[in-house]
């Protein structure tokens, strides 16, 4: 048991992947070796640009996609040449890929005819995942009497029936429209809660990959780049590229450099050289143990306050910046600032908009900077 | 739209439509002709001018062909060559032109390109070679002879193939996580899926397995195993000159064909409509 009304499935398997890796022939690595482990009824979600290798990670877990090297284990057996109809997992697909002549009761029952259940049973599972998915009256239905969202249950619908001990989730949701894919959403958590299976899910939208995610693994060009649950990863992401990927509007960004003086640590932005940002004292730590001589000065939008400049601000301790846009948003407001070559955004209450060409000053709460090594990306803390 | 554009527009209409029919009443006459003329007593149809309708409809031409003649065996020999043909071409064109399109394996699209080049040799150059394999097979004056050589073609394949491609992969690797063997996936999924194709592919194999005159006559030499054109030829020969007898001979030749493109009709249109939209 974990948590309030969570349970485990009884079959649900761990699924590990132990540098496991994927070289197509023409000598093109789409997985450079990823090491992960799935809990038995934990929900992971694989995120990251298109091109990242989290579909590849996916069908190799799948067994729709031969694995080059590394092993891959379903319940502590090495199943890296074990066909996919002998995994027992079940994956339901971005193109929800219905069998298009048959009927929604005959495609979620598919399965079970294949492993020759009893027809009661059959009749029952079938009828058991219709009433939950909300798709009982439609059974005798073909696919194209469908709409996408209704597809997309039946889809879901064939691979509860199969009660398999682990389901892979393809981008399932990207082929709905906004409103649709966060009830979709909602559903899924509530049914991952209920079933306590394990789900290995692929997304390339963080939002998706933020609320279903008991942990994500942030993918980026073949590599993992952090594996942590959604609130560490927000706010202690392990490189720039984890900073820049997770939030929207995402982390500011900004080339700078560590400075001493009179032993205290500071950070100043190259664009900004006038100004100073003391280090908290964990950062001075941090700043201590690097040998980083440029860095880069990380902080969300939340992080920054712009308020109109005031005649008699002190220079050093606030940021002079001019307004570039400004996006009302109903409950916040995004100002896209300028100072010098960088520009950076602040996310702020709705109230008074400022007026573009304007010049703001802006400050940062400094407990929650993040820096990170300027050559190769990774933080300072790490 | 003005009225005179619109009159325009309409004597347009008109004058495509009154082509449309001139057209095709000119390819249908042919055929209604031969129907009429195969009903007329003898030497009628070659009375001038020429009849349109027989004045006093017979059936002794039809009773002549199945009676005297013997045209029955030959319908029942064409029936046979044409049948087999046709189920066996579906099975082998089909798997090999879905594995063409979707199965990955070595060589797969060098050998597709070797053979769609050899679309491009006439039927007739193969003619020979191929029936000196036939002939050292033993084959000769035997239906195997016959009926192998149309067992699988290039264009069928080409044909599977095309349409085979439109299949999502998904729609396979979906079936193969629901535990479906290959052939299951190909029986369950990729035949339900293709089948305005295979419709398409039955009607065009049965169509030139049944008309087919050359190979039957070049393969088969006992009277008793021609086919219905190789006997209607012969026929020909022998009664040049009733003409009566030869339409009612056509007609038969013509009416399994025709019933058959009528009953696979509805499946070879749709698969013109879903191909175009899907």
């Amino acid at each position: 048991m974990t948590g309030i009304g969570a349970t485990r499935a009884s079959n649900a398997a761990t699924v590990a992947l132990q540098g496991v890796r994927k070289e197509y022939e023409s000598g093109v690595v789409a997985v450079h070796g990823v090491d992960l482990t799935v809990n038995a009824g934990e929900f992971v979600v694989l995120v990251g640009p298109s091109g990242c290798g989290k579909s590849t990670t996916l069908r190799m877990v799948a067994g729709l996609e031969s694995i080059t090297a590394g092993t891959l284990t379903i319940d502590g057996r090495v199943v890296n040449d074990v066909p996919p109809s002998d995994r027992d997992i079940a994956m339901v697909f971005q193109s929800y890929a219905l069998y298009p002549h048959m009927s929604v009761r005959d495609n979620m029952a598919f399965a079970l005819k294949l492993r020759k259940r009893p027809a009661a049973e059959i009749a029952e599972r079938v009828s058991a995942a219709a009433s939950t998915l909300g798709l009982a009256t439609m059974l005798d239905r073909t696919p194209r009497q469908l709409s996408g969202g209704q597809r997309q249950r039946v889809a879901i619908g064939r691979a509860i029936v199969r009660e398999p001990s682990v389901f892979l989730f393809d981008e399932p949701l990207s082929n709905l429209d906004a409103a649709l894919r966060s009830e979709m959403r909602r559903e899924l958590a509530t049914l991952h809660r209920r079933l306590g299976a394990t789900m290995l899910y692929v997304t390339h939208d963080q939002v998706e990959a933020m609320t279903l995610g008991d942990r994500i693994v942030v993918m980026h060009e073949g590599r993992v780049r952090q594996v942590d649950s959604p609130g560490e990863l927000y706010d202690h992401p392990h490189d720039t590229f984890v900073a820049g990927f997770l939030g929207s509007p995402p982390m500011n960004l900004l080339p700078g450099a560590l400075i001493q003086r009179d032993g205290r640590w500071f950070a100043q932005l190259a664009d900004a050289p006038a100004l100073e940002i003391p280090l908290p004292e964990q950062l001075t730590e941090v700043a201590l143990r690097s040998r980083a001589s440029s860095i880069i000065v990380g902080v969300r939008p939340e992080h920054l306050v712009a308020r109109p400049m005031q005649p008699d601000e002190p220079p050093g301790e606030s940021l002079a910046a001019t307004v570039e846009l400004a996006e009302p948003l109903g409950h916040e407001q995004l100002l896209h600032l300028r100072a010098g070559a960088m520009s950076f955004t602040v996310r702020g209450a709705p109230g008074v908009r400022p007026a573009v060409g304007s010049t703001v000053s802006v400050r940062m709460s400094l407990e929650r900077l993040h820096l990170f090594d300027a050559a190769s990306g990774v933080s300072l803390r790490a | 739209m003005t009225r005179a554009r619109a009159r325009e527009f309409r004597t347009g209409t008109v004058a495509l439509y009154a082509a449309l029919v001139v057209f095709g009443a000119l390819s249908l006459l042919p055929l209604l002709w031969m129907l009429s003329a195969s009903f007329m007593a003898q030497g009628e149809a070659t009375t001038f001018p020429p009849a349109l309708l027989p004045r006093n409809p017979t059936l002794v031409h039809y009773r002549d062909l199945f009676g005297r003649l013997a045209l029955g065996r030959y319908a029942m020999n064409s029936a046979l060559v044409a049948t087999v043909t046709t189920i066996g071409a579906l099975a082998i064109n089909a798997s090999a032109g879905y594995a063409f399109a979707k199965l990955r394996f070595r060589g797969r699209d060098a050998t597709f390109r070797a053979m769609a080049a050899g679309l491009a040799i006439p039927v007739q150059v193969a003619m020979l070679p191929l029936f000196l394999l036939i002939k050292s097979l033993g084959l000769v004056n035997n239906y195997g002879g016959v009926i192998i050589p149309g067992l699988s073609s290039i264009f069928g394949i080409f044909l599977v193939r095309q349409y085979a491609l439109a299949i999502p992969d998904d729609l396979l690797d979906a079936a193969r996580i629901d535990g479906a063997s290959e052939f299951r996936v190909f029986r369950s999924i990729v035949l339900p899926t293709i089948q305005p194709v295979l419709a398409t592919l039955a009607l065009w194999t049965f169509l030139a397995t049944w008309n087919d005159f050359m190979w039957p006559l070049i393969v088969l030499s006992d009277d008793a195993k021609y086919t219905l054109p190789v006997a209607l030829a012969g026929l020909v020969g022998e009664h040049a000159q009733d003409v009566e007898l030869m339409m009612a001979g056509a007609v038969i030749t013509v009416l399994p064909v025709l019933i058959l493109f009528l009953m696979l009709q509805r499946y070879y249109v749709e698969g013109v409509t879903e191909g175009s939209v899907k």
